[in-house]
């Protein structure tokens, strides 16, 4: 009896100090985090590609702003931010800094968030003095300013720089050449041009780049003029010329086989494997190919889309907008505007956009684009270069029925007329 | 006599607040206009409207179907294959049962991801092909619309052809070994015994892998999602897969709403239907 009385005794001892160790471990943890030690710590949500950024600016603000700690969250595709976004919203635990897109194209938009009341009006906004005017009003909501845009980024093409050399070839400057370019890289046996299909909205932004050149230089006020029904997307002969180029770069050989199962995660990883001789997605793809492989040489050059090398209109990407929940507590929003205004720093802004192959809107103000996107300063230049159209399409089933069906040209699955009636039926689904 | 409903009390108010009043409010939304943000506007039945006239919504309705039709046959007799091969004289037999169960217990994503990368373009299989001078039969395998549904059903049947072989097992071990011997002492053949004798004894669990089984092939996601994300062009589209796409990626909670209403009425339509006449069947037996 008495070794059973002593053997429970030492059990129980045993217990205590395993229990008294869990708890120093987890206060040694706890005190450890920075973000556990702060008194305010702000959620942020982002899409992975911008990590690299994040990654470099918040040690940089936490250290400015002891007080204040940052915990991101970054969604691996744009449809996981959005179901993220959206429901922790609607739940009323959204995070304190919201990822938004300028315009009403997405679910996340800019004017379906602030129609909502869902976002903070940005106060004493020092960095308008030196955005984009454009951007800027299309962060507006009503009178409002909601977000900042940290970088732009070029839609364009990645260019294996070895692989040019080794095939004697030449980086293409009109479509034709692309044609040619694409046609001889085939012969030679390596992909000629990589385009993530699956999961991405690259076929959109592909589409949306040509239709930059072929619809709305022509006319840039096309999107007001389909607001009041003057026009479709069937009865605009750029439309069609837009989805043929698409069209014509298939029968080139230009995409892998099996393109239409390439992710983007894939797509980058791929290029950065050397395995292709041109990749297109937006510029701030840097960040991850660099991740992949930093020794890979390559360069970014406009998208040629029109048959003279002047021709061509360039599309800037201004999604990845961060703005301040408005159902945040106020020492939150406090806190949220705060950090917007130190991203929005020169400095920081620079660093954020270096490390994700973007640049701030104070340098592309002012024609100073860095080395790596040396190659588009005559796109800025020349003031060749427009926003993402789906800015001012007034739903998001627009530009998906563009990116899905568009994606069917090269599977065979769509014809032209196909998509641009999707698109029709899309649009008149009507705002959001 | 309060005491027993008291006590079930708790358990009744979480059923009531985590799955009927959810599933409710599904069936609410179903009919309205919303975002997931703002108000809910009512619109009646334009959303089932809608679903009628999209093409993607009724091709990814047949795909459900397909791909749920196909999958109870190949599940339940690969898995009834293996029950037998596996039931008495293998030694290894424990090891194997463990080994084909395996995949029934990993989760789905990552079984889509892993078989993602086997089906890959330049991915094991296609490298395998090659490898053994079989290079014309390498394919774009979830890239291309012909063959993307069907790579699915293909990763659908190795995961869960473990789960029919567990419930046939279990069904042939409530055979009696009498029986069994009775047929051996008549001299029946092996085809006949099946036929005749352990087959009619194993229509319980017949109708509950049956059962089972469609209610995973309709209801399939995961792996759907990790394979080919629906694509290409919505040529792997399932209801499941819409639902998801319509309600988080282009923010149409009310048509999401309408679908997953749509997806849960077929769900319980067919399978109510099919074991309805697999319990008749039984009974005849």
């Amino acid at each position: 009896m008495e070794t059973s009385e002593s053997s429970g005794r030492h059990l129980l001892l045993f217990l205590a100090s395993l229990c008294a160790a869990a708890v120093v471990v987890a206060v040694v943890a706890n005190d450890a985090h920075p973000a556990r030690r702060a008194p305010i710590t702000l959620n942020l949500y982002s899409y992975v590609i911008l990590e690299p950024g994040y990654d470099g600016l918040i040690p940089n603000f936490e250290h400015a702003y002891p007080n204040v700690a940052i915990s991101p969250t970054f969604a691996p595709t744009v449809a996981a931010l959005y179901q993220l976004t959206t429901t922790e919203l609607a739940a009323g635990n959204g995070p304190d800094l919201i990822p938004t897109n300028p315009g009403c194209g997405s679910p996340v938009s800019i004017c379906v968030l602030a129609k909502a009341s869902y976002l903070a009006p940005l106060l004493k906004q020092p960095w308008t003095k030196w955005s984009l005017p454009l951007l800027t009003s299309a962060s507006k909501y009503g009178r409002g300013l909601y977000a900042f845009i940290p970088t732009v980024s070029f839609e364009g093409i990645f260019t294996n720089d070895a692989l040019f050399k080794e095939f004697g070839l030449k980086v293409p400057v009109t479509f034709s050449q692309l044609l040619e370019t694409c046609k001889k890289a085939r012969a030679d046996g390596t992909i000629p041009l990589l385009l993530p299909v699956e999961g991405s909205t690259v076929v959109q932004h592909l589409l949306e780049d040509i239709a930059l050149t072929t619809v709305y230089k022509p006319d840039r006020h096309w999107t007001k003029d389909l607001k009041a029904g003057t026009v479709s997307f069937g009865g605009t002969p750029g439309w069609h010329a837009a989805l043929q180029e698409l069209v014509d770069m298939d029968g080139a050989g230009c995409f892998e086989p099996g393109a239409a199962a390439t992710t983007s995660a894939a797509a980058d990883a791929e290029f950065a494997q050397g395995k292709a001789l041109m990749y297109f997605n937006v510029t701030s793809h840097k960040g991850t190919i660099d991740a992949a492989n930093p020794q890979f040489p390559y360069s970014t050059h406009p998208f040629p889309s029109a048959n003279s090398p002047s021709g061509t209109t360039t599309q800037i990407e201004a999604a990845n907008g961060v703005a301040v929940n408005a159902h945040a507590s106020a020492q939150n929003q406090v806190a949220a505007q705060m950090f917007i205004d130190f991203l929005a720093r020169p400095a920081q802004d620079a660093l954020f956009a270096r490390l994700i192959g973007s640049v701030t809107q104070f340098d592309f103000l002012h024609d100073q684009l860095p080395t790596y996107l040396a190659n588009f300063a005559p796109v800025v230049k020349a003031h060749e270069y427009a926003l993402n159209p789906e800015l001012g399409w007034w739903n998001p089933s627009v530009a998906a029925a563009l990116n899905q069906d568009g994606g069917g040209l090269i599977t065979g699955q769509t014809s032209i007329d196909q998509v641009l009636t999707a698109m029709d039926a899309a649009w008149k689904l009507g705002p959001e | 006599m309060q005491v027993p409903w008291l006590l079930a009390l708790p358990g009744l108010l979480a059923l009531l607040c985590f799955h009927f009043l959810p599933a409710g409010f599904g069936g609410y939304y179903a009919f309205t206009s919303w975002n997931g943000l703002g108000n809910a506007t009512w619109v009646g039945l334009k959303n089932f409207r809608a679903i009628a006239n999209d093409p993607i919504a009724r091709g990814a309705l047949w795909h459900t179907l397909e791909l749920a039709g196909c999958f109870v046959v190949l599940v339940n007799l690969i898995g009834l294959a293996l029950a037998f091969g596996l039931n008495r004289t293998v030694k290894t037999r424990h090891l194997l049962r463990s080994v084909f169960f395996a995949p029934v217990a990993v989760s789905p994503l990552a079984i889509g991801f892993i078989w993602q990368w086997i089906f890959d373009n330049q991915g094991a299989l296609n490298r395998a092909l090659g490898d053994v001078g079989l290079k014309s039969l390498e394919r774009s395998w979830l890239g291309d619309p012909s063959t993307a549904l069907w790579t699915i059903l293909v990763v659908l049947v190795w995961q869960y052809s473990g789960l029919a072989m567990v419930l046939y097992l279990a069904g042939l071990q409530g055979i009696s070994d009498e029986i069994y011997e009775a047929t051996l002492v008549d001299g029946a053949s092996g085809w006949l015994r099946l036929r005749k004798v352990m087959l009619p004894l194993l229509a319980p669990a017949v109708t509950v892998s049956a059962t089972i089984t469609l209610v995973i092939g309709l209801r399939v996601f995961d792996q759907i999602l990790a394979l080919t994300g629906g694509g290409p062009v919505a040529a792997s589209e399932t209801l499941a897969t819409q639902v998801y796409k319509q309600t988080f990626y282009l923010g149409r909670y009310g048509y999401g709403a309408a679908l997953a209403l749509i997806l849960a009425a077929l769900i319980a339509a067919v399978a109510i239907g099919q074991l309805t006449l697999l319990r008749m069947h039984e009974q005849r037996l």
